[in-house]
C-alpha cells in the first residue's frame, strides 16, 4: 500500500476535487436552505417536503435492497449458460418473453433498476433486459390489484393498465432492436463492468447498492419538491381538455414519482379527468419518472438515459392513449 | 491510506442509512413516512445493511479482489472511491459515483429535522382535491348504539355523499382527527390517509359548526355531533357536523387512515 500511494498521488486531487464539489454543493444547499429559505417560505414547506422525501426513501429501501440482493444473486451464481437456457435465444422472441416474466417481481421499480442492470452484466441483450425493467413494475399482480381497490367497479381500468403497460415495454423493446443502436451504443457503464461475476456476493451486493442508494436519493429529493411545492389544483386546471389533460398527467406522472403500489389512488383522485388521462398517469408512472430517470442515468450512462427516457416516455403515451381509446 | 478511508466511508454511508431505517422501524417513527406493514420490511433492511457495513469494514483490501484482480492488481485500492469520473481507464471495478454521497442526506434530515407527520398544512393546500369515491359495496348503516358512534373522516364524508346521507342522518357520531383551518375562520376535523408512503398522501376533511373556539391548529381532536343535512362532498357546501362537543385527544402513533 505505501508503495502505491506515491504513484497515484497525482491523480488524487482531480478525483477528490469532483467528489469535494457534490458533497460541497450538497451540504450548502442544505445550510443555505436552513439558514435563509426557511424563514422566508415557512417551517411547514420545509417539513412537508422533508416527510415526502425521507417517506419515498423509506418506501424505496428494502425494495432497492431486495432488488439488489436478486441482482447479486443473478450475477454471482446464475451462470450465462443457465440463463440462456431462461431467456429465447432470438431477442425478437425474447423481448415479449420479457415483458411477460415481469408479472413475476411484484416490486417497485427501484427493485428493477439493479437487476436489469445484473442481467445485461450476464450477456442477455439490452433489449430484452430492459424490456423487463419496464415491465416488472406495471404488471406485477401487486400492482393491479391495487388498481383494482382504486377503482372500485372498474375492472376495465385494470385491463387497460396491464395491456398499455405491457405493450409499452414489449414496443420499447422491440425498437431498440429495430433501430435501437445509436441508443444501446450508449449503454457505457453496464458492459465494462466484467468483473461482476468474479466479485463475491456481498461485494456484488455492496458494489450495486452504492452504485443506485444515490440516484434513488437524488431522485426523491426531486420528487418531493414537487410534490410539496406544485399544488395538485394547477393539475386540475386543465382537467377539461383531452389533450392537454393527458399530457399533463403524463408529465406529472414523470416528475411526482410515485410508487406502482399507490400511484392508482392518486389517479383515481383525479376526478375531473378523462379515463384514458387517468389511464396514461398509470402507464407512464411506473415506465418512467424523475426517480427511475436518475437511477438509470446513474446505471446506464447518462447519453443512454437523455434517450431512453423520451423514448419511453412518448411510447407510453401513445399505447395508453390507443388501449383508452380502445377499452376505456 | 486515502484509499482504505474512502472504503470506510463508504461503509458508513450504507452503515448509517441502515442505522437509521434501523431506528425509524424499532420506534414508531416510521409511522410518519409509510404505512405500518412496512415495520418488518424495514428492520430487515436496516440489518442487512448493518451486517454489509460490518462486512464492508471487515474484508481485507484483497480478499474481495484477489481471485479475479490479478492482472490489474496495482490499481485496486481505489477502484473504491472515485473513479466514477469519465477519464478513468476501465479496468476498475466498483466504481462508486459521487452521488452515492446523497444517501447520507435521509438520515442528516432524519436526526436533525425529524420531519413530522403530514398534518394541517398539507391538508390545507389539499383541501381542494376530490376525495376518495365511496366504497362499491352496500353501504351497510351504522350500528345501533345508545352512544355517539365512532366514524373515521373520510367514511363520514362519503356516507354523507351517497343516498342523501340517509345513514348518518340524525345519528350522533364522533369524528376523531387533527385540526385544519381555512381563510375564512372555519375550522375541520381533518384526517389524512397514505396508500404506500407519505408521498401519496390525500386529505379528507369535516367543517366542524357551532363551536367557534378553534381548537390549536395541527392538534387532536374528538368532536362529538350530528350531520348538518345537505352538506356533502363536491356540493354547495362541504361536508359538515354540528358539534355538541369537542374534546381534546392525544395524536395516536400512526396519525394516518
Amino acid at each position: 500500500m505505501s508503495t502505491k500511494t506515491p504513484v497515484r498521488a497525482p491523480e488524487k486531487p482531480g478525483f477528490r476535487l469532483g467528489q469535494t464539489e457534490v458533497v460541497a454543493i450538497v451540504l450548502l444547499v442544505i445550510l443555505l436552505s436552513q439558514r435563509w429559505l426557511l424563514p422566508l417560505l415557512d417551517h411547514d414547506l420545509f417539513n412537508t417536503w422533508g416527510t415526502i422525501f425521507v417517506a419515498i426513501v423509506v418506501q424505496s429501501a428494502p425494495f432497492l435492497l431486495g432488488g439488489v440482493l436478486l441482482s447479486a444473486v443473478i450475477s454471482t451464481f446464475l451462470s450465462e449458460k443457465a440463463l440462456s437456457k431462461i431467456v429465447p435465444k432470438s431477442p425478437a422472441l425474447g423481448v415479449p418473453v420479457a415483458g411477460l416474466a415481469g408479472i413475476g417481481l411484484p416490486g417497485c421499480e427501484c427493485a428493477a433498476v439493479p437487476v436489469t442492470n445484473s442481467l445485461i452484466r450476464r450477456g442477455v441483450a439490452p433489449a430484452v433486459a430492459l424490456t423487463f425493467l419496464l415491465a416488472a413494475p406495471a404488471v406485477n399482480p401487486a400492482v393491479l390489484v391495487s388498481t383494482a381497490v382504486a377503482f372500485p367497479g372498474q375492472p376495465m381500468m385494470v385491463l387497460a393498465r396491464f395491456l398499455a403497460s405491457l405493450i409499452t415495454a414489449v414496443a420499447v423493446g422491440w425498437i431498440m432492436l429495430a433501430r435501437g443502436k445509436l441508443l444501446l451504443e450508449r449503454l457505457t457503464d453496464v458492459g465494462r463492468d466484467e468483473h461482476a461475476h468474479d466479485r463475491s456476493f456481498l461485494g456484488n451486493v455492496s458494489h450495486d447498492f452504492l452504485h443506485a442508494s444515490g440516484f434513488l436519493v437524488l431522485g426523491a429529493m426531486l420528487a418531493a419538491a414537487v410534490n410539496t411545492f406544485v399544488p395538485r389544483s394547477v393539475v386540475n386546471t386543465v382537467a377539461g381538455q383531452a389533450v392537454l389533460g393527458i399530457l399533463t398527467l403524463a408529465l406529472f406522472a414523470f416528475i411526482v414519482a410515485l410508487c406502482s403500489e399507490s400511484d392508482a389512488f392518486v389517479a383515481a383522485s383525479f376526478t375531473a379527468f378523462s379515463d384514458t388521462a387517468k389511464l396514461v398517469f398509470l402507464v407512464v408512472g411506473p415506465a418512467m419518472d424523475i426517480k427511475l430517470a436518475s437511477m438509470e442515468a446513474g446505471q446506464f450512462g447518462m447519453g443512454f438515459a437523455l434517450r431512453f427516457v423520451p423514448l419511453v416516455i412518448i411510447t407510453a403515451v401513445a399505447s395508453a392513449v390507443g388501449i383508452g381509446w380502445w377499452l376505456l | 491510506m486515502v484509499a482504505a478511508v474512502t472504503r470506510t466511508t463508504q461503509a458508513l454511508v450504507v452503515g448509517f442509512l441502515g442505522a437509521v431505517l434501523l431506528r425509524l422501524a424499532l420506534g414508531d417513527g416510521y409511522l410518519r413516512y409509510v404505512t405500518s406493514w412496512m415495520k418488518w420490511p424495514l428492520v430487515a433492511t436496516g440489518v442487512v445493511l448493518l451486517g454489509l457495513t460490518v462486512w464492508m469494514l471487515l474484508r481485507p483490501a484483497s480478499s474481495d479482489h484477489a481471485d479475479h484482480d490479478g492482472d490489474h492488481d496495482d490499481d485496486h485500492d481505489d477502484d473504491h472511491d472515485d473513479d466514477h469520473d469519465d477519464d478513468h481507464d476501465d479496468t476498475h471495478e466498483h466504481k462508486v459515483p459521487a452521488m452515492t454521497w446523497l444517501a447520507i442526506v435521509p438520515g442528516v434530515i432524519v436526526f436533525v429535522a425529524s420531519p413530522p407527520s403530514l398534518g394541517a398544512y398539507l391538508a390545507e393546500r389539499r383541501a381542494d382535491d376530490p376525495v376518495a369515491a365511496a366504497p362499491d359495496a352496500e353501504i351497510l348503516p351504522l350500528p345501533a348504539t345508545d352512544g355517539p358512534v365512532d366514524v373515521e373522516v373520510a367514511e363520514f364524508m362519503w356516507r354523507a355523499g351517497v343516498e342523501d346521507g340517509t345513514t348518518i342522518k340524525d345519528r350522533d357520531v364522533r369524528l376523531t382527527g387533527f385540526v385544519s383551518t381555512d381563510e375564512n375562520g372555519n375550522w375541520y376535523v381533518t384526517r389524512i390517509a397514505i396508500a404506500c408512503c407519505a408521498a401519496d398522501a390525500s386529505a379528507s376533511r369535516v367543517r366542524v359548526e357551532d363551536y367557534d373556539d378553534a381548537p390549536e391548529r395541527d392538534s387532536w381532536v374528538a368532536v362529538t355531533g350530528r350531520w348538518v343535512e345537505g352538506t356533502a362532498p363536491g356540493g354547495k357546501s362541504e361536508t359538515a357536523i354540528e358539534a355538541a362537543s369537542v374534546e381534546p385527544r392525544e395524536a395516536p402513533a400512526n396519525t394516518y387512515q
